[in-house]
């Protein structure tokens, strides 16, 4: 029966290549292939969850290192789940928005591939494993950043690959040094340096800053960053997905695997190494936020907000306690959610009148009442107002800091969090409040499939601010083993 | 229970009612604007049936689960009279909006907002538990934002931009304090915290002094107070006299929370907070005094009187155990504010309405035949002066003793000098009235002389009928309010009842003395130095908009300064991997590029071609792939390098 955990990972993967002959054959085909095709992962993975007995398998293993090894765990699922409910909702948005930019065809398949890679990163069982997965995912999102295939997407798209490639391979470095030490990569919650004895830690320190780095890539740690921006080439519900959740927290996730699976909480204050991490992480911070202010394009603004959100996530993880430790994984689920819908709603703007920078949004408002109504909500959420899912995090993230007996981390959480409003409040007030009075002023906000995914996960934002605690005690749960 | 269910409907019914109302008002601004007064009325009707219920003992409601933390509700005397205040004055402004914004665009919008404000300005004063008092908090600095920019000019959009920078830092600095107080008591219930606070050391001060600070930028306490002179202007005047009159006291509200509940009625912090009302009393109006824009004249006055009730706090931690008197009076000043500045915001409203004007110069005898607006403004003007006979004589006297009571007990020349502060500001606020007043309703003016007969609607007049009559009632018969706020006091951790006759020789006098000196500003300085005659006709002037300002030249400033410094910081992070590739890569490709022999070089590789399509083939290939593996090579260098410098 073990296996069987193998299927919400491989089923992507056959759908997806079934899908390069199936997805030609027609409009409504197509919609049908796709969204069943997603929907039915959603299930197979639910029901796998449910199923008892044994979550790990061994799909080959020829040495300790070499070992394809797969394993359910609970933050795994959380990982899993996000992914694949989001997936959905993207799915829906881009059926209507790829319209626009053709080739839907091969957007679609490797759109789904892209699914079962990130449930692969998700049931990894060890370092080796993951950082398969991690390769895979740059490979099979790369079609997707060009596909536009303008000069400037190539461009970017080469960036995107020599960043992440860049960084998987010094991270690869730091998997090989570690397995001298360790002898295993397995994810063990408390980290596979338990038993083993310290003797050099200034190598050990080294390997987790290679590590950090590296993988740090992926979650836009500044200042191997400037890849995310670029990126935002590519077409809306890429950008959205991929960028603000599976790609970039894929980054994240895999940090927390190696800080809180491979090295544990203890070892990593033994070496010292969330010191030197906290200093980058505080420059990801105010940088992204700052930056954020100068962009004129809003989804380059979009992009920098991101990376500064990242950072809030990744302080979480290095600060090494149990409560930053929530409000990091608590932000890994609201930022997705929160960063989605503001990338579907400046999506759904660019799809209706091709305006994509500020100036040009004034009085939009009007026009797309209800696309405007979820983007000023995501966005109060994300400045981390009450009652929003934004606030929770950063309660928790905030807690984690003086946790630490650290001020300096609150301080720069509220400082961040004031840039925030100021790089989007304006957005706001533009398209609501400024523009000159017109009489009849013509509807135009997006299409049903469009506008349902926008409004449900705006739904989500304010449910999980005012009900957090279904979720929040799930990860508490995962939270309490590891720290 | 009953208690408990009415305490959620007073919440959720305005929140409610702002969406129904909205969509109502997509059918029929008619229904809506009924809708609407007639919810506000409710809400009100249900406020003051509590009334029994809240006397028998406080009403407590928690709903466990939302954010996390549930949601704790509690209503005792004390926060009944915020609440109380708040609904009423609700209601009568909602019924003179639906009057004031007829030439108004944009109407449902505003009453959705209107309404959502209410909802949680209600949930300020109930709230229990301090995040939730903080979101609350937060909600109504982004639901009366979409008030104060209605015009949606250049303007109203400038004046919010500040507000809603202010709130949100503010919000922030106040977060700050909530994590810190969070982090080291544990416990969020407001009455609980106190007790732990306590025991801290000096950070507790720290956590005060930052929630101080949050609820400081609504309370407008100098020098937090630069957004006050731009957005009452903006605003539309009932969105002006909410703000002066309830949303102002959310902020008090909250530093009355922090001194009495938190702090325990610390005496450092309720003797800064002393120093602060009586600067704000002062520099509030002066500065008042110079302006020549009735509404900026009232907002600066909002300033002034927001320093009487912080006086007022701070003398509640200074007295200690005597502070009996201190309470009395600000609460009663935080009742009478309320009334009379709204009733005085309304009356400059109706002459927006008409005029479409507010400034003093330009309507200068609009109001010398107009014999209602007249008398309406002129009770509010003898309420905020401290007239006998008007609820402001009551609760300044009040306010004054409580001074004098702390004079005596600590005699030392501060607290001298801080009486006679109050006696001056006190004057201010009589020279800057009759300023507006002689002006708007004294002179003489040929051209508004029997025109403007179209007649101000009812609606709007009766809420101005309706607080003259609370504020005369309340002036002549202080016992009223005096015994609600008896049962109120005990949650200030003293007993008893004041002894006070307010209508004594010795009371009236001081009165009379202060309106007497406020006269005396008015003909010496304000008619003197800051009217300028021009022929026939004279006009006030500004001197002090060249002065140091605040917000011109201390904070525009060095933000800006900050700004620009930390972008090119970052800006040149953000390059730098980039750049540092770039240039790395140039220079070796430079490298690459040079050539030992030339000319053997090209002739082999001309031969090349020709000869092997293969290897050529392959040559190309190479060629393509070097770029990208090249910077991968680069990158991995670069990492290389730093990984060195970090081990050694």
């Amino acid at each position: 029966m073990e296996p069987i955990i193998l299927i919400p990972i491989i089923l992507p993967f056959l759908l997806g290549i079934a899908g390069t002959k199936i997805l030609f054959k027609g409009e409504k085909i197509k919609t049908f292939y796709v969204i069943s095709a997603v929907t039915i992962n959603l299930l197979a993975l639910i029901g796998i969850l449910n199923i008892e007995g044994a979550k790990a398998f061994h799909l080959l293993k020829i040495n300790p290192f070499l070992d394809i090894y797969f394993k359910i765990d609970k933050l795994g699922i959380l990982f899993a789940l996000l992914a694949s409910i989001l997936w959905i909702f993207t799915t829906f948005y881009s059926l209507a928005y790829m319209k626009h930019e053709g080739k839907e065809e091969r957007f679609f398949v490797f759109f789904i591939l892209t699914l079962g890679i990130t449930l692969g990163i998700a049931f990894s069982g060890n370092l080796f494993t993951l950082y398969i997965f991690y390769e895979l995912l740059t490979l099979a999102t790369f079609p997707l950043v060009i596909h536009a295939g303008t000069k400037e997407a190539l461009y970017s798209g080469r960036k995107y690959l020599i960043y992440s490639l860049g960084g998987a391979t010094v991270a690869l470095l730091g998997m090989i040094l570690l397995f001298s030490i360790s002898n295993s990569l397995n994810f063990v919650e408390g980290g596979v340096l338990g038993t083993v004895n310290i003797d050099n830690p200034k190598l050990l320190l080294t390997i987790y800053m290679v590590m950090f780095l590296g993988f740090g890539v992926k979650a836009a740690i500044v200042p191997f960053h400037s890849w995310l921006p670029a990126a935002m080439v590519a077409p809306t519900p890429v950008s959205s997905l991929l960028h603000a959740v599976a790609v970039v927290k894929s980054g994240i996730f895999v940090l927390v695997r190696v800080c809180y699976f491979v090295f544990g909480a203890e070892t990593i204050r033994q070496i010292h190494g969330n010191i030197y991490t906290s200093v980058l992480v505080f420059i990801t911070i105010l940088l992204g936020s700052l930056l954020a202010l100068h962009q004129e394009n809003l989804k380059k603004r979009l992009a920098y907000s991101t990376i500064s959100q990242l950072g809030y996530i990744v302080l979480g993880i290095i600060l090494l306690n149990e409560n930053a430790l929530i409000g990091g994984l608590l932000h890994l689920v609201n930022h997705a959610v929160i960063k989605i819908t503001l990338f579907f709603c400046v999506g759904a703007i660019y799809f209706m009148t091709h305006k994509k920078n500020i100036n040009e949004i004034k009085g939009i408002g009007k026009q797309m009442p209800v696309t405007m109504t979820c983007f000023s909500i995501a966005s109060i959420s994300l400045i981390g107002i009450p009652p929003t899912n934004g606030f929770v995090s950063k309660w928790y993230l905030a807690l984690g800091g003086l946790t630490e007996n650290k001020i300096i981390f609150p301080i720069i959480l509220l400082l961040s969090a004031f840039l925030t409003a100021a790089y989007l409040l304006p957005i706001v007030v533009t398209a609501f409040f400024h523009g000159e009075e017109k009489k009849d002023i013509k509807k135009l906000d997006p299409p049903i499939k469009m506008l349902v995914p926008i409004i449900l996960l705006t739904g989500i934002t304010i449910f999980l601010g005012l009900f957090p605690n279904v979720l929040l005690h799930y990860i508490k749960s995962i939270v309490e083993n590891l720290v | 229970m009953i208690g408990q269910i009415a305490l959620l409907i007073i919440l959720l019914l305005p929140a409610v009612a702002g969406f129904v109302g909205y969509l109502i008002g997509k059918k029929s601004e008619r229904n809506r604007d009924l809708f609407n007064i007639i919810i506000t009325g409710i809400e009100f009707l249900i406020v003051i049936l509590l009334y029994k219920e809240v006397s028998n003992a406080p009403v407590n409601l928690f709903i466990s689960d939302i954010m996390g933390t549930g949601l704790h509700l509690k209503l005792d005397i004390f926060r009944y009279i915020f609440v109380w205040i708040s609904s009423f004055i609700w209601f009568l402004t909602t019924m003179y909006s639906t009057q004031y914004l007829i030439k108004y665009k944009n109407r449902n919008r505003y009453y959705a907002f209107f309404m959502l404000t209410l909802a949680s300005t209600i949930g300020i004063f109930l709230s229990e538990n301090i995040l939730n008092l903080f979101t609350f908090f937060e909600i109504m600095s982004f639901t009366s934002y979409a008030l104060i920019i209605h015009d949606e000019d250049q303007y109203a959009l400038d004046a919010g931009k500040i507000y809603i920078g202010m709130a949100i830092a503010g919000g922030m600095v106040l977060l700050m304090g909530l994590f810190l107080l969070y982090e080291y008591t544990g416990v969020l219930n407001i009455t609980e915290i106190g007790e732990k606070l306590i025991q801290l050391g000096n950070i507790k001060y720290l956590i005060s002094f930052l929630i101080i600070v949050g609820f400081g930028v609504k309370a407008s306490i100098v020098p937090l107070h630069v957004w006050v002179s731009k957005v009452y202007p903006a605003a539309p005047t009932p969105a002006s006299a909410i703000l002066s009159g309830v949303l102002l006291k959310t902020g008090l509200f909250g530093i009355l929370i922090t001194t009495q509940y938190l702090m325990q009625g610390d005496f450092m912090i309720s003797a800064v907070i002393l120093i602060l009302g009586l600067m704000n009393m002062f520099i509030g109006g002066l500065l008042a005094l110079f302006q020549r824009n009735i509404k900026r004249i009232l907002a600066y006055s909002g300033m002034s009187q927001a320093g009487y009730i912080l006086v007022g706090i701070g003398l509640m931690g200074v007295l200690k155990e005597n502070k009996l008197i201190a309470v009395y009076g600000t609460l009663y000043h935080i009742i009478n504010h309320a009334l009379f500045k709204v009733l005085l915001f309304m009356g400059t409203g109706i002459i927006y309405m008409v005029l479409h004007e507010v400034s003093i110069n330009q309507i200068k005898g609009f109001g010398k035949h107009k014999q209602g607006l007249k008398i309406v403004f002129l009770v509010g003007f003898l309420a905020i002066i401290g007239m006998p006979g008007f609820n402001g004589f009551i609760s300044k006297t009040l306010l004054h003793e409580a001074l004098a009571e702390a004079g005596h007990r600590y005699p030392n020349i501060g607290l001298t000098i801080a009486g006679m502060i109050f006696t001056i500001s006190s004057s201010f606020t009589v020279a800057y009235m009759l300023k507006i007043f002689i002006t708007v309703f004294m002179e003489n003016d040929e051209k508004y002389k029997g025109q403007f007969k179209e007649p101000i609607c009812k609606r709007a007049l009766l809420p101005m009928v309706v607080l003259s009559v609370a504020v005369i009632y309340i002036g002549m018969r202080p016992e009223t309010v005096l015994t609600i706020i008896d049962q109120a006091i005990k949650n200030f951790g003293v007993d008893g009842e004041i002894e006070i006759h307010f209508y004594t020789f010795n009371n009236i006098k001081a009165s009379l003395f202060t309106i007497g000196l406020g006269v005396g500003i008015y003909v010496i300085f304000v008619r003197k130095y800051l009217r300028k005659k021009d022929g026939n006709s004279s006009f006030y002037v500004n001197p002090s908009l060249n002065w140091f300002n605040l917000e011109r030249n201390v904070y525009e400033p060095s933000l800006m300064a900050i700004f620009t410094s930390t972008s090119v910081v970052f800006h040149v992070i953000d390059r730098g991997v980039v750049n540092f590739v770039h240039y790395t890569s140039n220079k070796v490709n430079k490298f690459s590029g040079m050539q030992i022999k030339r000319d053997s070089y090209g002739q082999i590789k001309d031969s090349y071609v020709e000869m092997n399509s293969l290897k050529d083939f392959l040559n190309k290939l190479a060629k393509n792939m070097n770029s990208l593996t090249y910077s991968v090579f680069i990158v991995a260098t670069i990492l290389v390098v730093t990984l060195v410098m970090l081990t050694f």
